[in-house]
């Protein structure tokens, strides 16, 4: 019992006991005398009790509720008959006594009975929840799944909406891990195949012109030409994935100085601007508003903006558009890169920044470089900014969208 | 008309080199970068042999092999730059004859080219002097005819699997290391021994009757298999 509840039912009792006397006429004394003799009897059997429940109090809910409701009525019984005593009744009424407190009790007793059954049941069936949870099943919050949850203690409601959002949480995490094992398997198949690609281009030219298959001068050159070209791509592939598993292990050192965003997107616009030309895309873009410096990785943050050109080029057809734009929204510095790719279906969204995700099931890299490791590159850089990274359909293509914050306590 | 090799790849570079080899061997090659074009080119007119890469824009090399097979007992290679070994083996446990991994040697890839086309135009199996029939407990092989019963049921093997069956049952209790195998029943005197192991399997699941745990296809341990009548 809570202390305060204690004190109230203390006082409030007091004064029923004070009025009733005042009511039936009781002088002062006789009204202390009876209240002294029926509170000493309860409390002599409240300390019994008292220690009866302690002897059953890792007994079932049931057995306790039993043993409080027979303590409190064998309470009232001995000050009853205590106070019988005292006032010298007829042998006659104290037998009457008894009867009436046998049937009070008997009543009391089936009632606690009948509670505490309730309660236990209540409790049985939040175990039956934990133990369905514990399984791996879903309970909803406030979607009691049985009429004793319904009808359930406030205490044990409020316990089941717990296990309830407890489980819901237990479901993400598990959906999380299970997105970061597919990604996982995805990378190492990544790494099997797109690194064996560019080494199979090669050993088969380097044979073929050891084995003197390729021999007209203008054929030769050409493959040695591709060569060069397979071996930077095979170099490519491999930086990227050093970036990644730095980024994956938590282990990117950021070298974080002033520098404004603006300035680092003109940057990577004027690079990508020779292969925007060498496949016929324009590349077109816009300084909304100057922002602040940020503290940012210069070096990284322009690899982010790269990846985001580059794959935006490469999925632009000859002759559309790349549009970039770059400003400060919502105390946040942003850019954008729309590309003309024709959209990207609504269920690989979610997607196209995980490991090696490519649209098409192609999966030779086209000689352009595109590793599919890019853009999740962008997002650990961009989260290591604590920024964030964002792709939606729009007009021809998509739009990419990095937001950093603007406080300036990147990393 | 010679040879007529259909060489599957999206790859340019592999590609090439590819065709070049083949055509200095004599054969009449023909090219498809994406697998819609080789279903349609293999349909159209069957050549005698493809090589097939597993990965392709458009339809996956297995659709492709599933499709062209439907259609045309066409011996096929393939080739496949994934590293599990049971994506590897994925094409052979679909009926391939045989398969390479990325990086390959050219060299190689034509040797195995010209070992399938061997077997698939009718030479007689390279294992020496064979009698006509053998048989061991319920397997019965008429080798002329190629046919094979257990328990008095044909059994449908590949080329490959019939050629090592034949060659198991002619040699009796002997033990015969995987490479042996290799060397002696597909004609390579290099490459992947993975291949050896796939067919014993596939060979067991035909001819056992209780694959898991054979009575006649046996494991040597550490050494290699024996056949015992």
């Amino acid at each position: 019992m809570r202390p305060r509840s204690f004190w109230i039912v203390l006082v409030a009792g007091a004064l029923v006991v004070a009025g009733l006397s005042w009511a039936v006429g009781m002088t002062l004394a006789d009204a202390l005398r009876m209240a002294g003799i029926a509170g000493g009897a309860s409390l002599a059997v409240f300390v019994l009790g008292s220690a009866a429940l302690f002897a059953l109090r890792r007994r079932s809910i049931m057995t306790q509720a039993t043993g409080v409701a027979l303590t409190t009525i064998a309470a009232t019984a001995a000050a009853s008959v205590a106070a019988a005593d005292a006032m010298f009744l007829s042998v006659h009424d104290l037998r009457m006594l008894f009867v009436i407190l046998a049937a009070a009790g008997t009543v009391g007793l089936l009632g606690a009975i009948i509670l505490g059954r309730r309660v236990a049941g209540a409790s049985r069936s939040l175990a039956e929840a934990t133990r369905r949870i514990g399984e791996g099943e879903v309970a909803m919050p406030g979607a009691p799944t049985s009429t004793a949850e319904r009808s359930s203690p406030a205490e044990f409601a409020h316990l089941a909406d717990e296990l309830a959002a407890m489980s819901v949480r237990l479901q993400e995490a598990h959906r999380k891990e299970r997105a970061l094992e597919a990604s996982r398997r995805e990378l190492v198949a990544w790494v099997s195949h797109d690194l064996r690609t560019p080494l199979a281009g090669i050993r088969a030219m380097v044979e073929a012109l050891q084995d003197g298959v390729v021999s007209d001068p203008a054929t030769v050159a050409s493959y040695y030409d591709t060569l060069c070209v397979e071996a930077d791509r095979l170099a490519g592939l491999v930086d990227d994935l050093f970036e990644l598993s730095v980024i994956q292990a938590g282990a990117l050192n950021l070298h974080l100085v002033q520098a404004s965003l603006s300035e680092l997107v003109s940057d990577a616009m004027a690079t990508a601007s020779v292969f925007a030309r060498a496949k016929g895309v324009r590349l077109e873009g816009r300084m909304c508003s100057e922002g602040p410096p940020l503290a940012l990785s210069t070096l990284e943050m322009t690899r982010v903006v790269r990846n985001l050109l580059q794959n935006a080029i490469r999925h632009t057809p000859s002759d559309g558009t790349v549009w970039v734009e770059t400003g400060v929204e919502a105390s946040q510095a942003y850019v954008a890169v729309e590309d003309g790719c024709g959209g990207i279906p609504d269920q690989d969204l979610d997607r196209v920044f995980d490991l090696a995700f490519r649209g098409t099931a192609a999966r030779t890299p086209s000689g352009d470089g595109g590793g599919g490791l890019g853009l999740a590159i962008v997002r650990g850089i961009v989260e290591a900014h604590r920024g964030e990274v964002s792709v939606r359909n729009e007009g021809q293509g998509c739009r990419f969208e990095v937001r950093l914050p603007m406080d300036g306590t990147a990393g | 008309m010679g040879t007529r090799v259909l060489v599957v790849e999206d790859d340019a570079t592999v590609a090439d080199v590819v065709c070049r080899y083949l055509e200095r061997e004599g054969f009449a090659v023909e090219r498809a970068a994406d697998g819609v074009a080789a279903v349609e080119l293999a349909l159209a007119a069957p050549p005698d042999l493809m090589v097939l890469d597993l990965m392709l824009p458009g339809l996956d090399g297995l659709e492709v092999f599933r499709r062209v097979r439907a259609a045309a007992p066409i011996p096929v290679i393939m080739l496949t730059a994934r590293g599990d070994e049971s994506d590897r083996v994925a094409g052979l446990d679909l009926g391939a004859d045989d398969y390479v991994a990325k990086p390959f040697s050219p060299r190689e890839l034509v040797s195995r080219v010209k070992s399938v086309l061997r077997r698939s135009q009718g030479a007689p199996a390279p294992a020496g002097s064979t009698p006509a029939t053998l048989s061991a407990g319920d397997i019965e092989v008429d080798v002329g005819a190629r046919d094979v019963r257990v328990g008095g049921a044909p059994a449908a093997l590949t080329v490959r699997e019939f050629d090592l069956l034949v060659f198991l049952m002619a040699h009796p209790r002997t033990v015969f290391r995987r490479e042996e195998l290799l060397e002696r029943v597909w004609g390579y005197t290099f490459g992947d021994v993975s291949t050896v192991t796939v067919h014993v399997r596939r060979l067991r699941e035909k001819v056992e009757q209780d694959p898991a745990t054979p009575s006649h296809i046996r494991t040597v341990w550490g050494v290699g298999y024996r056949f015992e009548p």
